[in-house]
């Protein structure tokens, strides 16, 4: 085997290597945030709908456009790994209810004639970054930035957003790690205080 | 008196040691524990309740009535005065950081918007598609120079630090331009009226972010600890861009 071939395999084993960085298509993830934002908008903004209903509309929202595989996984670290399969499965359960229950109610302060504008696309490790602009009619406009993600079926995902350099993942993972900590890693103390703030935001 | 200069030296040691958090066995968490960066948890917690009890009782019950009964253009008004006050000691972070295009676009908004601004009371620039207001500060300074940050810190009335912004806010307290110029001045008023203002200013903007995160996190504690850290992270790295440093 000549030294260029023994080159040339080892270059190409750094580019199989660094596919995964690279098999996000930055224009399938700045398609998913534009239909994750008109389906948003188009569900939410301007109207009035009772907390049932918005709940369900809110949660539809994230199974269609997120996973809750990766972002619980994102959210609890190495917690995820030590969870049984009961207790993975009780997570998810809760975290959807969770975020419905505590950011459920923001959707409603969504003006009509709000627009979201994607102003461009960055590779942050194996995920893009997608920095866009929420155009409210009324207020300045707010810049978010949208993590996405590759599911196990390879298909694009929202895995976070941020805003001013805050991540919702970032400091749901320091609280929930809070909570874990301070009750010896149980899973069930953490559960507990999530099914608290699910009843306190029904 | 230097004896009881020691017992107290002593006596500090051994409160802010009981304070520490210990640190787990395990591996993983250890690493944790230690990405949190907060060895002095169990005081810093004690402080948080006290902040709370007093953001409570007085912040913001003045803050929720500023809100309510001064009309928002007022507020706006209140705001952009307070900001262009605030322009000289941001000026001199910019310059500070190397970082000429954040210094001329202070520069020109303080310059544009407190003659044309009337003292700063409208935003002419921001609302004529120029540069938007930003903030800078020492402690910022010194993480755009490689301070680190050090332990974090809650400190009683001022909320969520660290040793270096701490510093820089110590350096702010006397060394602020537009305070020198007041009490070279003998405006010793415009000082105090200055900081009662931007204590109520700065609690009104911070009513709905701080409802949310109470709202939305289980432990409240932990999720302002991750925001204050996010956030000054934030702020360094846009310090960073643009700095010659």
């Amino acid at each position: 085997m000549s030294i260029f071939y023994r080159r040339w395999m080892l270059a190409a084993s750094f580019l199989m290597l660094s596919l995964p960085a690279q098999a996000l298509d930055r224009s399938a993830a700045e398609t998913l945030v534009r239909a994750a934002a008109d389906d948003a908008l188009s569900s939410f903004a301007g109207k009035t709908l009772d907390p049932q209903t918005r709940k369900r509309l809110f949660q539809a929202e994230i199974r269609q456009f997120s996973d809750l595989n990766i972002v619980s996984a994102d959210i609890l670290g190495k917690a995820w790994g030590r969870f049984s399969e009961d207790e993975t499965t009780e997570f998810r359960t809760l975290l959807l209810d969770y975020i419905a229950a505590v950011w459920g109610a923001t959707v409603s302060d969504i003006a009509l004639g709000t627009r979201v504008e994607v102003k461009g696309v960055e590779a942050v490790g194996s995920r893009l970054t997608v920095h866009a602009a929420v155009l409210d009619p009324s207020d300045p406009p707010t810049t978010v930035d949208l993590t996405v993600g590759e599911n196990a079926e390879g298909k694009p995902v929202l895995v976070d957003l941020s805003s001013d350099g805050v991540s919702i993942v970032t400091t749901m993972r320091a609280d929930f790690a809070a909570v874990l900590r301070a009750n010896g890693g149980r899973a069930e103390a953490l559960f507990q205080a999530m099914r608290q703030k699910i009843i306190a935001g029904a | 008196m230097i004896q009881l200069g020691r017992g107290l030296l002593a006596l500090l040691l051994t409160a802010s040691l009981t304070a520490c958090a210990t640190l787990p066995d395990d591996p993983d968490d250890r690493a944790e524990v230690e990405a949190v960066n907060d060895p002095l948890e169990p005081m810093n917690r004690k402080v948080f309740d006290f902040n709370t009890a007093i953001d409570g009782a007085v912040l913001q019950p003045v803050a929720r009535s500023y809100r309510t009964i001064v009309p928002e253009p007022v507020q706006l008004a209140v705001n952009n005065v307070l900001n262009n006050l605030r322009s000289p000691f941001i000026l001199a972070n910019d310059v500070l950081q190397a970082n000429p295009k954040r210094a001329g676009e202070t520069l020109v908004r303080f310059m544009i918007n407190s003659s044309a601004g009337l003292l700063g009371i409208f935003d002419i620039v921001g609302a004529t598609g120029g540069p938007a207001f930003h903030s800078s500060d020492l402690g910022q300074t010194l993480g755009v120079w490689g301070v680190g940050e050090g332990p974090y810190l809650m400190l009683p009335f001022f909320g969520p630090s660290n040793p270096r912004d701490t510093v820089g806010l110590g350096v702010e307290w006397v060394a602020d331009p537009t305070d020198l110029a007041f009490a070279r001045h003998g405006l010793n008023w415009a000082t105090w009226s200055r900081m009662g203002g931007g204590i109520v200013n700065d609690r009104a903007g911070l009513l709905d972010p701080l409802d949310d995160l109470k709202r939305s996190s289980l432990d409240f504690y932990a999720a302002v600890r991750s925001v204050y850290r996010q956030q000054r992270t934030h702020e360094i790295s846009q310090g960073k861009q643009g700095s010659g440093l």
